[in-house]
């Protein structure tokens, strides 16, 4: 599976669930992406904490909407007019939208969250062009050092703790926070030495290649391409249209074309393997 | 590969910047193949001239130089690394702070991608390099689920990969078992006997004592004859403190005890069926490999970590843990400040001056821990830890990286708690420290702690 | 080889977008319906009603095969106030000099211009999307209708004998051109001529010969037709919808069922 064209896809899919606010779209591309993302993980990463996480946003977006739009015409319930901001009438036209917005919201984060669910850090560094190679070698050298910064502060905080420190007050927080960071200054450092004494830094850099791309990550990235262009083709052209339930409810139209240009986001489960 | 690597230095002296004296004053060296083992004590210019080979000093650190040095034909000063970086490989201390990428194969061909190797040929090399320290069966696998020990060969393969004619190692050894010391030291045997020229320094000559090669010594930063500096054997007529092991003494109270414990740092037991009992007056050793529960079992001790099933007691009283990088906890402006801090976070009128006379430090009370030497650091640091007479004492590897003359410090140091009452765990790989020291020997691995009768001391 | 297949790969979302936008600009039928009769223009017909019940019609002609519902007022003459709410498109808050002045758009309270369609002469519906985002063929009625907030809202008067249907070749060529001229020619009595529609939404006259009084029209057979197979375009995009829908699911089912079963 080649990085790049999984990012190819992840913008693609980005696209078209913000191109239009129809919701009936937005489901089709969410249910994609979460297809995508259970078959394709990498084994060991649960998606449920980004799943409840999507779901609380998607909750706080129709609340928010709800709450801080009156227009439309089938009332839910109404607050006093004198309150400012969420005085008024609640109304289903309000939710409904606030529901597509948590729609959106929910399928491009998915299609997003696929370049850090499936591929591994270091696969996405490598993925970067060759202009940013010491920029992804810094970013790189940087994400191994974190589980040590991290593990040395949990001895640190270990160790103050039986020297007699106690997390009481705040103006104790220095005897734990002042070591922690002098430890990751003095690691970096090291780090940097080390890489130096391999000649980094020095000049020209040449890249170990490892980027194929075979025939069937080229067939996802065309078609995820195609698919985004023909819809936002469709979206300019006027023929598939905004969804706007103000101020009456009413289905969303929906376009063959624009469902099957979403449905074609399904592609890299039909030629990748996990 | 048998060009030689032609190290030579005349006249040699560095200052790092801001500095008053030299860290190498006056560097007459030859050297041109095989090995070479450096052995010399914390501060006396050993890491400084290692890093000379390689171009480090002065390009890296800065500072000023007179004489000359010259390395593989190359004037260290006026070349640049990455011309050095081909001709000379360095390994470091720590095996965690070395590699750059997260894959195995990646990473070691980091260095090949900084000095332009055409990518075509690059797999060949790093197949050629995994081959040469014996880790190919580690292809294709993620760094951090690597050993200490694997991920120092990875190390070495990084550098090896550059085709270098010197090998430079800078106490590679220290944070290793010994079953991972055993192997790096082999395969820097293989590599002199093909030719490469190795320069080690290291504080743990028991496992170099194998390798041929010249023996050299550095104080205070010139050559000096190696003489006494590569034995080292804790001498217990120096020290006067009994060397035979001491049989518990009858009546002595016991000051912790553990019973049927399960342990483990995440919630899966790594030791189970662990009873114990420390008592007062007791020094007691933990050996075994890395990852196999030494700290899991200290940290247990301490509280720090809740068994998972079983019970553990304290008695009352003040318990002193002493991590595996103490320097990390310094905080404070001086060390006799840092002492301090530990009595009085402790509640403890105590006189900072004790421990730091037992120590060797009372010369250098005033001084920031930072400006030590990394010896003179590890013992400000243990002296800050163990400040007040704790009545359990707890150290987890203390004399990683250290010279002699800390060790001798820090076993008087143990002597002196003991004496006093302390109940003292020692998880540690040194095996001299073992010999001089414990009442009683612990091996801890393999799921358990089992109480050894007869120890090996090498 | 496979370089050059890359660049082929962003050379088709543009080409993809060059035939869209070209397409909407010409009125060829590759991705908006066809319109049978693209050389001559369209007709819409426009009925507004004020809150007292004082109606207005227009007929408004117009090149091309679609226009928005905002633009059929802009091309009534009539007095218009807009505002425009960015990407969401504009609202209609005035139309003839009602309300007479306003502050807010669409107000809380009170009342505001509903937007209706009728498609080919059929039943009027809600839009459900704002006036410039709704767009309408030849042969289709824009009604604007000022209704008060909250409640049913009925459909203005029918727009029947708006625009009667174009003779081919023989249209009046005032009927023609830029579609600034209303031109009621509700008197004229025509022969009724079901004109085949070739696709969706074209100019299949509808009407009958005589203005019909305001109740519901009778449809006319072709009308019928064109009606029903435009519902049916859209139940199509529900359709596939609702089965990708149900099908991506079904998906995500098995796979759970399968991690268990590892």
């Amino acid at each position: 599976m080649n990085p790049r064209a999984l990012a190819l896809w992840s913008l693609s899919a980005v696209t078209i669930a913000l191109a239009t606010g129809n919701p009936v779209y937005r489901v089709v591309v969410l249910l994609c992406a979460l297809n995508l993302l259970v078959v394709m993980r990498r084994p060991g990463t649960s998606l449920r904490g980004l799943v409840i996480a999507l779901v609380v946003a998607a909750v706080i977006a129709m609340a928010v909407t709800t709450l801080a739009s009156h227009t439309g015409h089938h009332v839910l319930a109404s607050l006093p007019s004198g309150i400012p901001v969420i005085g008024g009438p609640l109304t289903f036209e309000a939710a409904a939208f606030g529901v597509a917005t948590g729609l959106g919201i929910a399928a491009s984060v998915l299609g997003a969250a696929s370049l850090s669910v499936v591929l591994q850090p270091h696969e996405l560094i490598d993925a970067l062009p060759a202009a940013l190679a010491r920029t992804g070698a810094a970013v790189g050298t940087a994400l191994n050092l974190i589980p040590g910064v991290a593990r040395s502060a949990v001895e640190i905080r270990d160790a103050q703790r039986m020297r007699g420190w106690r997390s009481r007050r705040i103006r104790e927080w220095p005897d734990l926070a002042v070591p922690v960071v002098l430890t990751a200054l003095e690691s970096s450092l090291t780090m940097a030495e080390a890489m130096e004494a391999r000649g980094y830094g020095s000049g020209a850099r040449t890249h170990y290649a490892e980027q194929v791309w075979r025939g069937g990550d080229l067939i996802v990235a065309v078609v995820a391409a195609v698919a985004a262009a023909v819809f936002v083709g469709l979206r300019i052209a006027g023929v598939i249209t905004d969804w706007y339930p103000f101020p009456d409810l009413a289905w969303p139209h929906v376009e063959v074309a624009g469902v099957m240009c979403c449905v074609a986001l399904t592609v890299p489960l039909l030629v990748w393997r996990r | 590969m048998t060009v030689a690597a032609n190290v030579s230095l005349t006249g040699f002296r560095y200052w790092y910047p801001n500095a008053r004296e030299p860290a190498l004053n006056g560097i007459d060296l030859d050297f041109a193949d095989g090995i070479a083992l450096l052995g010399g004590a914390s501060g006396s210019g050993k890491s400084s001239l290692l890093r000379v080979f390689n171009g480090l000093v002065p390009h890296f650190h800065g500072g000023m130089v007179s004489g000359s040095a010259k390395v593989c034909d190359h004037d260290v000063v006026t070349t640049t690394t990455r011309v050095l970086a081909r001709r000379v490989g360095f390994v470091f201390q720590d095996p965690e702070l070395q590699s750059v990428y997260a894959g195995v194969d990646r990473d070691v061909a980091f260095g090949l991608e900084n000095v332009g190797v055409a990518a075509t040929e690059m797999p060949g090399r790093v197949a050629e390099a995994l081959e040469r320290t014996g880790i190919s069966h580690l292809r294709g696998r993620a760094v951090a689920t690597l050993s200490g020990g694997e991920r120092q060969r990875l190390a070495l393969a990084g550098v090896l990969a550059m085709r270098p004619r010197l090998l430079v190692l800078d106490e590679p050894l220290a944070q290793l078992d010994d079953a991972g010391a055993r192997a790096l030291v082999s395969t820097l045997g293989e590599l002199a006997s093909a030719g490469t020229a190795v320069v080690v320094a290291e504080h743990r000559f028991e496992h170099l004592a194998g390798l041929p090669g010249r023996r050299l010594a550095i104080d205070s930063g010139r050559v000096v004859d190696p003489g006494e500096r590569f034995t080292t054997r804790i001498s217990g007529a120096e020290l006067r403190i009994p060397t035979h092991a001491v049989p518990t003494r009858a009546g002595a109270t016991g000051a912790w005890g553990l019973t049927d414990v399960a342990t483990g740092p995440a919630g899966a037991p790594l030791l189970e069926g662990v009873s114990l009992v420390g008592r007062a007056g007791e020094v007691i050793a933990l050996v075994g490999p890395n990852g196999g529960g030494k700290t899991t079992l200290l940290r247990t001790i301490a509280g720090l970590l809740s068994p998972i099933s079983g019970s553990v007691e304290r008695a009352p009283g003040r318990v002193a843990f002493l991590p595996q990088n103490p320097m990390a906890l310094l905080h404070r402006p001086t060390v006799a400040a840092e002492v301090a801090w530990t009595l009085r976070a402790g509640s403890l009128g105590r006189d900072p001056g004790d421990i730091l006379r037992d120590l060797g430090l009372a010369h250098l009370a005033e001084r920031d821990p930072r400006d030590l030497s990394s010896g003179e650091r590890q013992r400000a640091a243990i002296a800050a830890v163990l400040a007040g007479a704790p009545d359990i004492a707890l150290l987890d590897e203390p004399t990683r990286g250290m010279d002699t003359a800390a060790r001798e410090a820090l076993c008087r140091v143990v002597a002196t708690m003991r004496a006093a009452g302390s109940a003292i765990v020692i998880a540690t790989h040194d095996k001299q420290l073992v010999g001089a020291l414990a009442d009683r020997t612990v091996a801890v691995g393999a799921g358990s702690a089992r109480e050894l009768t007869t120890v090996a001391v090498a | 080889m496979i370089r050059s297949l890359c660049r082929l790969a962003l050379v088709a979302p543009l080409l993809a977008m060059a035939l869209g936008a070209f397409s909407s600009v010409a009125g060829i039928g590759l991705v908006v319906p066809l319109c049978a009769h693209a050389a001559s223009s369209h007709r819409v017909g426009l009925v507004v009603q004020h809150g007292d019940g004082q109606v207005i019609r227009r007929c408004i002609g117009f090149d091309g095969s679609t226009i928005s519902a905002v633009a059929v007022l802009q091309a009534s003459g009539l007095e218009i106030g807009l505002d425009t709410y960015g990407s969401l498109g504009a609202a209609v808050c005035q139309i003839d000099h009602e309300p007479a002045g306003y502050t807010t758009c669409l107000p809380a309270s009170g009342s505001y211009w509903v937007l209706f369609i009728s498609h080919a002469g059929g039943a009027w519906a809600t839009s459900t999307t704002g006036a410039s985002s709704t767009y309408v063929g030849g042969g289709d009625d824009i009604g604007f209708r000022f209704d008060p907030l909250g409640g049913p809202d009925p459909p203005p008067p029918t727009a029947a004998g708006t625009c009667p249907a174009i003779a081919p070749a023989t249209a009046a060529p005032s009927s023609s051109a830029s579609g600034r001229t209303p031109a009621p020619a509700r008197t004229t009595s025509q022969p009724a001529r079901a004109i085949p529609s070739a696709a969706t939404g074209s100019t299949s006259g509808v009407l009958a010969t005589a203005p019909t009084p305001a109740g519901t029209l009778p449809r006319a057979r072709a009308a019928t037709a064109v009606a029903s197979s435009a519902k049916a375009q859209i139940n199509l995009g529900l359709l596939a919808a609702v089965t990708a829908i149900g099908g991506l699911f079904g998906l995500l089912g098995a796979q759970a069922v399968r991690r268990r079963r590892r």
